[in-house]
């Protein structure tokens, strides 16, 4: 099995190598020092498990885990209590409060390969407050705040940011339920809009709207998305 | 019943778990690869923990113990963070007058939380002591990365909370956050 450790601190990934190194069966494939190490290192590495802190640098360790789109077994290793139930949502092998000893990583390891894979996680976060998109070979992290507005496309969603569009594998809903939504109007089945961003609104058809925004987007606007924006911003 | 509940919220914040696992968890790592810093890193976290447990009980400590326990605070995150944190120190002080006790640690716990735990490079940690006139003026200043959210935590908030409380005066905690550099500056009176 090969395993990708990733931990910000350079001594705590030690202590995983040596628990790790007399066992034949765990091959240690590398090792991540941030979120963003971790995506590119499973991408190059393809690890069947990754050894998984949460608080690092760049991208926490859940939001590393939304950039993988592949088969990946993830045990959770943090000196946090308050992220397990959130572990147990995204299906993690097992969730290991740091310091633990090497019997009971051996034993999480050994569920390992009983579990399913991480792929297909309902990954739906309390909120939205960074998002990380991909652009060329580029990692880019939005801030909630840079967000100007996000359309449906498919089985995808466009982010509208910077001047930019990124494509990301997500649902509509799962931003609508995680961006905050006294600034993120859901306007539309196919639009969310930062109200932040928003020029101005105008008439389409009959009852149906368009918006637009400061930078130039323009997005539908369905009757009942309007009256959202209507009662919800004073103009 | 104001001051109570942000004592105990100070002493909530003080015995900061997340802190205390990762050294022992720096202390489990060191004690199969070196044994002597092992040891050293042991006493050091007993020491400062000795220091955190006593704080909670006097309202007031003489600043010179604040900065001894400062010193064992950055000594256990430098085990943690090794090269990633660079501590810049400028000291200088004629009186050692008594200040409310652990007001300064928050400043150098923030700026390691937002500064390193946050980076990928080296962060620059600096702390300043000097007398100005009839105050003494404590800073703590940290480069952090500029994509980064800095948030003042709740940390901060007790600080500025308790120094409130204690002096009765709403002017004595700064914070600026410029140019990638966050800063926060204490004034205590002297006298």
């Amino acid at each position: 099995m090969k395993i990708l450790i990733a931990d910000d601190e350079s001594l705590a990934r030690k202590l995983l190598v040596s628990y790790l190194e007399t066992e034949e069966v765990f091959d240690v494939v590398g090792e991540a020092a941030n979120g963003l190490e971790v995506v590119q290192q499973y991408e190059a590495l393809k690890p069947d498990l990754i050894l998984l802190d949460v608080q690092m640098p760049k991208l926490t360790g859940f939001e590393a885990l939304e950039l993988i789109k592949g088969d990946v077994k993830v045990i959770f290793t943090t000196a946090f209590d308050q992220y397990a139930l959130k572990a147990f949502e995204v299906n993690a092998v097992d969730y290991l409060q740091k310091p633990f000893s090497r019997d009971r990583l051996l034993n999480a390891l050994s569920k390992g390969n009983e579990i399913p894979t991480s792929k297909d996680l309902d990954l739906s976060p309390e909120e939205i407050k960074r998002l990380a998109v991909k652009s060329g070979g580029e990692i880019q992290v939005l801030q909630q705040d840079e967000v100007e507005a996000i359309e449906s496309a498919d089985d995808y969603v466009i982010i509208h940011a910077r001047n930019k569009q990124f494509v990301v594998k997500q649902t509509m809903n799962y931003f609508e339920k995680g961006l905050p939504e006294d600034r993120f109007y859901r306007i539309h089945r196919t639009a969310i809009v930062n109200a932040d961003f928003i020029d101005k609104l105008e008439p389409k058809g009959k009852e149906t709207y368009q918006c637009l925004t400061k930078n130039g987007q323009c997005l539908s606007v369905s009757k009942t998305g309007f009256k959202k924006l209507k009662t919800r911003l004073t103009w | 019943m104001k001051a109570t509940r942000a004592e105990l919220r100070f002493l909530r914040s003080q015995l900061n778990p997340h802190f205390l696992y990762n050294s022992l968890n720096s202390i489990a790592a060191l004690s199969k690869f070196d044994g002597d810093k092992a040891h050293d890193t042991v006493l050091k976290l007993s020491d400062y923990l000795r220091y955190t447990l006593k704080s909670v009980k006097v309202l007031s400590i003489p600043l010179s113990k604040e900065l001894e326990a400062n010193d064992l605070y950055l000594e256990l995150e430098q085990v943690r963070y090794e090269d990633k944190l660079r501590v810049e120190k400028s000291i200088s002080f004629e009186n050692d007058i008594k200040v409310p006790s652990m007001i300064t640690q928050p400043l150098i716990e923030n700026a390691i939380k937002y500064g390193v735990e946050e980076n990928n490079s080296e962060v620059i940690l600096k702390i300043n002591l000097e007398q100005i006139e009839e105050f003494i003026l404590f800073i703590v200043e940290n480069n952090f990365d500029g994509s980064q959210k800095h948030g003042e935590g709740i940390g901060l908030s007790n600080v500025q909370e308790r120094m409130y409380l204690h002096y009765q005066r709403g002017d004595l905690v700064e914070i600026n956050n410029k140019n990638g550099v966050f800063k926060v500056s204490l004034k205590f009176p002297i006298g």
